[in-house]
Formats: C-alpha cells, sequence, structure tokens
C-alpha cells in the first residue's frame, strides 16, 4: 500500500529551496564520485574549478590573492572563500534554470531521499573522524614542556583552546565520545533523527569555539552544522508535537530511494551503515598510531619545576634578589636537566638518574660536575642536595600546578 | 478514559519503594540547597536549618569517621567541603530509614502519583532556578572574568586545572555568554509544565557537560553539579517510553496523559494553575533581578582599560647607549593595567609598582617611584596616599610607529634609555575571518 505513491505537493518555496540545497552539496560533495569515477578526472574537474575561482577573483572580489600550491575546495583561506562564494553563484544560477525547466514537478521526495543519504554519510564520516582523534586523544596533546614555560599571554585564542582540552585527556575522550556516537546514530535510517540532533548539539558548539577561539576551520564546521540541521528539519513539526503541543506524534515515513521493488531501499542503507563501520575502524587505526607515535622517551623525572627555596654555601637566596639564583628546572628527555636562573639565562646539564640509588649524577657545560641527593617528601615535591661545580646546593623543587594534582574529592574554602 | 486507567494502575512494589527513597532523600537535600534561600523570608530560616546540620556533621566527623582538622561551615566557593561531604552518607542513611519506615507504615498505598507531582515542582524549582542563576552570570560575563596581568604573566604550566579552565572561557566573554545561554534555555524551559521535557533534555545535555568539566578540571562543585544532573535525569525518566518510541522505533506517539492534580479536594483545583504560575513568575524575578546587579558587577570587574593597557616586552633596550637586554636591572615587561600606574617587571625577575602620569596629547609619560616597606607594599603619607621616592624620576616619550609596538625614549634616574616594546598576543586584537597563506 505504501508503494502506491500518493503525489505529494510541495510548496513553491519548498521546491525553490530544495533545488538550491541540492545543487548546492552536489557541489560540495563532487567529490564523492571519486568512489567511481578515475583520479585523473577528478583532478581535472577541480583544476577546472580552481582556474574559474582563480579568474574570478580578482575579476569580481577584488580579491588579489596568492595561492598554496595544490590548494582546492572550500577552507579559511582567501582561495577557499572565493570557491565557496563560486559554488553559492553556481547554486543559485542551477535553481533558476531547474525552477524554469522543471516547473510542472509537484515534489522531489525521491531525490530528498538520495540528499539525505549522502548528507548522513557527509555528516557521520565527519562526526566518526573527529570523535575518533578525541577519543584516543590525539587531536589535543597535553601542552609540551616548551608551551608550560611560555607565559600565558602569548598564546594565541586557538592555541589556548588547544592546550586547554589537551591539558585533560579525559575531557577530550569526553567530547570525542559525544562526536562519535552522533555519527554511530546517523549510521542507520531509525536512529538518524537523534544523532542529527546530537550533530547539532555537537557542531554547533564546535562551530562557536571555532569563532570565538579563532581557529581556522569556521566554515567547514559551518558546513557541518548546516547538514546537521537540514538533516532535522524535516522531523522538526513532529518534534513541536511532542516537545512544545503535546499532539500525537504520528511514525516519520521516509520516502523510497527506488520505484520498484521495497528490498533495494536496504542496499544502500547496508552500504552507509557497513562503510561507517570501515570509518570506524580506520580511523581508529589512525588515531591508535598516532597516540603511539607521540612518546618520545621522558625523564624518570619529566615536567617543569618551580624552585621554591634555593640556598648556595647554606645561604638562603630569596626570589628576585640574585640574578643567579635558580628560578625554574625541567627535566625533558632522559639525561638532560635544563637550570632557568631568575635572569632568565639557561644552563644545561647532562645528568645521569639513578633512581634507585636516589642520586643525580651530572656534569656543567664548562667541564665541571656535581652529585645531588634526590628525596620526594611529597609526590610533587622534590628535595636536591649536593655539589654543583664544587658549590653545595639545596634546592626544594614543586612541580608545575598543571602537572600537580589532578583531582580533589574534598576541597576545604 | 486511559488517563483515568493510568491513575488506577497499581505501582511496582520496587517502583513505590524507590519512590519513597527519591522523595526522602530529595527533599532533604533540598531544604539544604542554594536554591530554597532564594525564596523571600526563607533565609533566615535555612540558615538555622543548615547550622544545626552543621552540628551534627561536625559530631559525626569527629566521632565516626575520626577527622582530626577543623570542620569549617563555609566553604568559600567550594561546594565540596568536609561538611558538605559528611552530610551525603547523613542523608543517604536518613532516607533509607525513611523509606523503611515510610513502607511499612503505608504498604497498603497503591501509587504516590499526586505526591509525584510535588517531587517533580521541587525538582523543577531547584534546577531551574539553579541553571537561571548559572545562566545569567554567564550571559552577563561574569562568573569567568577575563584574565588578568597577574595571570597572563604567569607562566601555563603554573595554571592549576580549574584556573586552566577559568582562564580558557574568561579569554571569550562571547563564548561565556553561549554557554550562559545554553543554560539559561533550559532553566527557563522547566518553569513552563509544557516545556517541561524539553527543558530537562537540555539540562541533561548542559550538566553532564558541566559535570564533566568539574571532574575534568578539579572544580570544587562536584557533588552539586552531579545532583543537578541527577535531576533532569529524574526529571525526563517518565517521558523515556515516548522518547524512544519517536527516537528509536519510530512508532507513534500518544500524547502525555494530564498529570494528576497537586490538590485532592475539588475545591482546591484552582490552587493547581496558581501554583504553576507561581513557579513561573518566580523564575522571571530571578532572571530580571539579575540584569542590573549582572551588568553592575561586570562594570566593576572591567573598569574602562587605560591608554598603552597590556603587557608589553623589552624587544631591544639600550642604557646611556650600551647594550641592556641582559642586564639584571633593566626592564624586561612594562604592564599597565589601571591609569595613573604602571608596573616593570626587571630583568631579574622582580616586579615593582610605579605612579604614572600619561600626557596622551604629548605622548609623553612621567614616572615616580613609590617608597616601598618590606613586604614591598607602597607606604603611606599621613593623607593616606603613597609615599613617593624623592630624586628618582623618568620622562619618556613614547610613540607607536606600527600596530602592537610600543618605542619609548627618555631618561630614567638619570639614564637615557631606548626600548623597543612589543605587545603579548593576548591583548593584539586579531580575528582571522581569512588566513593568509604567507603567513602559514
Amino acid at each position: 500500500m505504501e508503494t502506491e505513491t500518493a503525489t505529494v505537493h510541495w510548496s513553491l518555496t519548498a521546491r525553490i529551496a530544495f533545488r538550491f540545497v541540492f545543487s548546492y552539496f552536489a557541489l560540495f560533495y563532487s567529490g564523492f564520485l571519486g568512489f567511481v569515477l578515475p583520479d585523473r578526472w577528478m583532478l581535472k574537474y577541480y583544476e577546472l574549478w580552481r582556474q574559474a575561482v582563480v579568474w574570478v577573483g580578482p575579476r569580481f572580489l577584488g580579491a588579489d590573492f596568492k595561492t598554496i600550491p595544490g590548494e582546492m575546495g572550500i577552507s579559511n583561506t582567501p582561495l577557499g572563500w572565493t570557491w565557496c562564494l563560486c559554488y553559492l553563484a553556481t547554486a543559485v544560477a542551477a535553481t533558476v534554470v531547474w525552477s524554469v525547466l522543471d516547473r510542472k514537478r509537484p515534489s522531489y521526495e525521491r531525490l530528498h531521499a538520495w540528499l539525505r543519504l549522502v548528507l548522513r554519510y557527509a555528516l557521520a564520516a565527519a562526526m566518526i573522524r573527529y570523535g575518533a582523534i578525541k577519543v584516543i586523544p590525539t587531536q589535543m596533546i597535553s601542552p609540551p614542556l616548551g608551551v608550560l614555560g611560555s607565559p600565558v599571554g602569548n598564546l594565541e585564542p586557538n592555541f589556548l583552546l588547544w592546550w586547554f582540552v589537551g591539558s585533560s585527556p579525559a575531557y577530550e575522550t569526553f567530547t570525542g565520545l559525544a562526536e562519535l556516537v552522533g555519527g554511530l546514530l546517523l549510521l542507520t535510517p531509525r536512529t538518524a533523527l537523534v544523532g542529527a540532533l546530537m550533530s547539532v548539539a555537537n557542531m554547533l558548539t564546535v562551530f562557536l569555539l571555532n569563532m570565538c577561539y579563532d581557529v581556522i576551520v569556521k566554515l567547514y564546521s559551518f558546513h557541518l552544522l548546516i547538514i546537521a540541521l537540514i538533516l532535522v528539519a524535516p522531523h522538526l513539526r513532529r518534534l513541536a508535537d511532542l516537545f512544545l503541543f503535546n499532539r500525537r506524534v504520528a511514525p516519520a515515513r521516509e520516502a523510497p530511494l527506488f520505484a520498484r521493488p521495497p528490498w533495494l531501499e536496504r542496499i544502500p542503507q547496508a552500504l552507509l551503515f557497513f562503510y561507517g563501520l570501515y570509518l570506524v575502524g580506520g580511523n581508529f587505526a589512525f588515531a591508535v598510531e598516532r597516540w603511539e607515535g607521540r612518546n618520545d622517551p621522558k625523564s624518570p623525572l619529566h615536567g617543569i619545576w618551580s624552585v621554591e627555596t634555593y640556598a648556595v654555601g647554606g645561604r638562603e637566596m630569596p626570589m628576585f634578589q640574585d640574578p643567579e639564583r635558580w628560578r625554574w628546572v625541567t627535566f625533558g628527555r632522559p639525561g638532560e636537566m635544563t637550570v632557568e636562573r631568575m635572569i632568565g639565562s639557561k644552563l644545561r646539564l647532562s645528568v645521569d638518574l639513578k633512581m634507585a640509588e636516589k642520586t643525580i649524577l651530572l656534569r656543567t657545560p664548562g667541564g665541571g660536575g656535581g652529585k645531588l641527593a634526590l628525596t620526594r617528601p611529597e609526590a610533587y615535591v622534590l628535595l636536591l642536595n649536593g655539589t654543583v661545580d664544587g658549590h653545595p646546593v639545596r634546592a626544594k623543587l614543586r612541580k608545575m600546578a598543571l602537572l600537580g594534582p589532578k583531582f580533589h574529592w574534598i576541597v576545604d574554602s | 478514559m486511559e488517563m483515568e486507567r493510568e491513575m488506577q494502575s497499581r505501582w511496582s512494589l520496587a517502583k513505590r519503594i524507590g519512590f519513597r527513597f527519591l522523595f526522602s532523600y530529595f527533599v532533604l537535600f533540598f531544604l539544604m540547597g542554594q536554591e530554597i534561600e532564594q525564596i523571600p523570608f526563607l533565609g533566615k530560616l535555612v540558615e538555622a536549618y543548615t547550622r544545626l546540620w552543621y552540628v551534627i556533621a561536625v559530631w559525626i566527623g569527629k566521632n565516626l569517621f575520626h577527622i582530626r582538622y577543623e570542620i569549617a561551615l563555609d566553604g568559600q566557593g567550594s561546594g565540596d567541603t568536609t561538611f558538605r561531604w559528611i552530610l551525603l552518607p547523613c542523608f543517604l542513611v536518613l532516607a533509607a530509614a525513611a523509606t523503611l519506615l515510610w513502607s511499612v507504615l503505608d504498604r497498603k498505598r497503591a501509587d504516590y502519583a499526586r505526591l509525584n507531582q510535588w517531587l517533580r515542582l521541587m525538582l523543577r524549582f531547584s534546577l531551574a532556578i539553579a541553571m537561571i542563576s548559572y545562566g545569567m552570570a554567564k550571559v552577563i560575563p561574569n562568573q569567568m572574568m577575563s584574565p588578568r596581568m597577574g595571570t597572563l604573566t604567569q607562566r601555563v604550566g603554573d595554571l592549576s586545572p580549574m584556573r586552566m579552565l577559568w582562564t580558557f572561557m574568561g579569554s571569550s566573554p562571547a563564548y561565556e555568554t553561549f554557554t550562559g545561554l545554553a543554560e539559561l534555555f533550559g532553566g527557563v524551559l522547566l518553569l513552563v509544565p509544557r516545556t517541561t521535557l524539553l527543558g530537562a533534555l537540555v539540562c541533561v545535555a548542559d550538566m553532564t557537560m558541566v559535570f564533566m568539566l568539574n571532574l575534568c578540571y578539579d572544580v570544587p562543585v562536584k557533588i552539586m553539579s552531579f545532583h543537578y544532573l541527577l535531576m533532569a535525569i529524574i526529571l525526563v525518566a517518565p517521558d523515556l517510553r515516548r522518547l524512544a518510541a519517536l527516537f528509536v522505533f519510530n512508532r507513534a506517539v500518544a500524547p502525555a496523559p494530564a498529570p494528576p492534580r497537586l490538590f485532592a479536594r475539588p475545591g482546591l483545583h484552582r490552587l493547581d494553575g496558581a501554583v504553576q504560575v507561581l513557579l513561573c513568575l518566580f523564575g522571571l524575578y530571578s532572571i530580571i533581578m539579575g540584569i542590573p546587579s549582572g551588568i553592575e558587577r561586570y562594570k566593576r570587574q572591567n573598569p574602562p582599560k587605560p591608554p598603552l593597557y597590556g603587557v608589553w616586552y623589552a624587544e631591544e633596550l639600550t642604557v646611556d647607549g650600551a647594550e641592556g637586554i641582559a642586564d639584571p636591572e633593566s626592564w624586561r615587561r612594562a604592564i599597565f593595567q589601571n591609569p595613573g600606574a604602571m608596573t616593570v617587571e626587571l630583568v631579574r625577575g622582580k616586579r615593582r609598582p610605579y605612579a604614572l602620569d600619561l600626557d596622551t596629547a604629548a605622548q609623553q609619560m612621567t614616572i615616580e617611584q613609590y617608597q616601598l616597606d618590606a613586604q614591598g607594599q607602597p607606604l603611606l603619607d599621613a593623607a593616606g596616599k603613597p609615599k613617593k621616592l624623592p630624586g628618582w624620576r623618568a620622562e619618556l616619550s613614547y610613540a607607536e610607529p606600527e600596530a602592537y609596538v610600543l618605542v619609548l625614549d627618555g631618561i630614567v634616574d638619570g639614564h637615557h634609555m631606548h626600548a623597543k616594546m612589543r605587545k603579548m598576543a593576548a591583548f593584539q586584537d586579531k580575528s582571522h575571518w581569512i588566513i593568509d597563506p604567507e603567513e602559514e
């Protein structure tokens, strides 16, 4: 009975809007043709677009831009912005022509179903990709020592966002899960609506983060947000019935992709589903590889330590008085120890950390040496006591706050 | 008819016991919450009740948990104090005992449909007021201030996880406003019975995020944010089946049946509506009251910025013509935060406050040094004004030949100083709609 296609009539606005959205995203995702067409053809196709874009920029936009070799498609570079405007203009032109030639068609039910399938795939692929590299926290890495040692105010906004997320792998994994789950739910027609709603919430946050912290993927994240909204749009009335009007909500009826045998429906849906799972596998494999490749060998005392007290020859040296006083001690790679003095100059030592014997044997660049006894009265405190270049040195070091204790159940004031 | 059947159907034993426990626990929690205090005329009563629990908690802490240290009543911003942690097991045990007693005495009752409406009203009130007050504190971006000079000149690693979160949020007022709107939206929707489900879902999303942030960045509001999340989940729970019908099974969803009235007696039916209107009005009242105080706090936290506002680094510096960039006593940073004052950080790390007289028309600055005590605080004269150091004086001309560059030239304490300084990234007003490929 359902196959008995009662002609559905769309309003004129809906038809025109559909033609535009379809044309624009057909251009935006024309790269998907690469699944079936040879790479040669695809390269030629993009090269034509590129020439058109480079031609349009100076003539119509007054944009005399330089391009990066091999740069293609929409991005936040001058070429990318022009490219986006070219697609928009082309989509408008296509909509006009299409609306004239095809003015008698009552609706685009089937084409709409195909558009939704493609957009679901595109959005799911992006959500899974961004999700996987956050679940295995490798998109934002924890701030390296060079960053920890530089002033907060030197961070440009996008770096502040990056190191903020990177400093808590647990939080990064959580945000990754939110993206990944949204992406996975988009893979089956049943759960596509809740997946699209989760994607709206996720992409709205991501887009606003990109805008507020000046991250360079503003245009792309905006496209993903729009796609999620397009997927939700046909269900808005049903959502309003449930959440606002407390009316009976009818089940959703998706238009079929094919005119004839119903079993044919399942093939593209199944392809989408299994290709989505394949993407999960591929992206996680990539993320795991990045995770394993990230680890340089580290000193057992790895981190930057603030020198809280410092005495030479038994004489305490208060902070700020003596330019030669130790201010920071950094342990980076094994065998390296860097001392930064009050004045900012650095002393690079090569060290032999004997953790079992709790001693540090060190050699100074001038050919001198020394030996420091090492005790750790608390997890984040280090006491050094010994001689450096013949001078008796005693210091109390504390690990930088961001490398210090990460969780407190109880906080009294 | 369907509605009547629903009302008559007997709750399962587990559901009845579960309800008794939830009701008891959240009443105890509600009476100690921050939201009930906001009801006019209840403040004093709640304070006395809190003091009573404080005495009990101190006794239990000392005798049961063998806590040696002083247990404070006030957390000064922390919600995860020893006192609040002791209350948790107290409330759990008390709620369990109440459940037991209630289950024995009231074993014949078929359901708690009406009492459930009261529980929901209480949860909606608590959660809505919490979401509104946290939301308003972010919509007018006050909760996280834009980072001060002290923070910006610190090293990244010196930020504790919580300060990292605060610095991150504070540095984009626009983003803070957005997160505030997300909270306010959830809270406002909870005020109306019709939109409670949507509001509760928004609150689940918001509070999951907040709770995770509190766990991951060690913010001491873990207990409260977890309870707000629980409240939102409890409010969503009765509609889970309908949500699954829509979102998972693609089945028709029947409208939600009309809930039982808050008051059983027919003569009091009108009060039902009145209670809902009251809740709504109270929510709107707290939003409106939050606006002027929020604006006032914003103005206080963000006074007008003086000229040259920011932190400037010495890139090139000469004293009497000789290279001075590595001299322990020469300038490393100049900090302009408040009008009439500046701070100089020397190469050896020491910071000193100075009095500043800026003539913007002539592009001239006159700097005088304060007399400091042993702690580095300015000494005050009889009139309460800081005393200046006689004989020390700097007269400098300044120019900004290009964006974010400051050139100083003049006499500092009898020596000729010339410096080229660059503004810290945090004070550079850059936004990249378009990326310049040559810069990358």
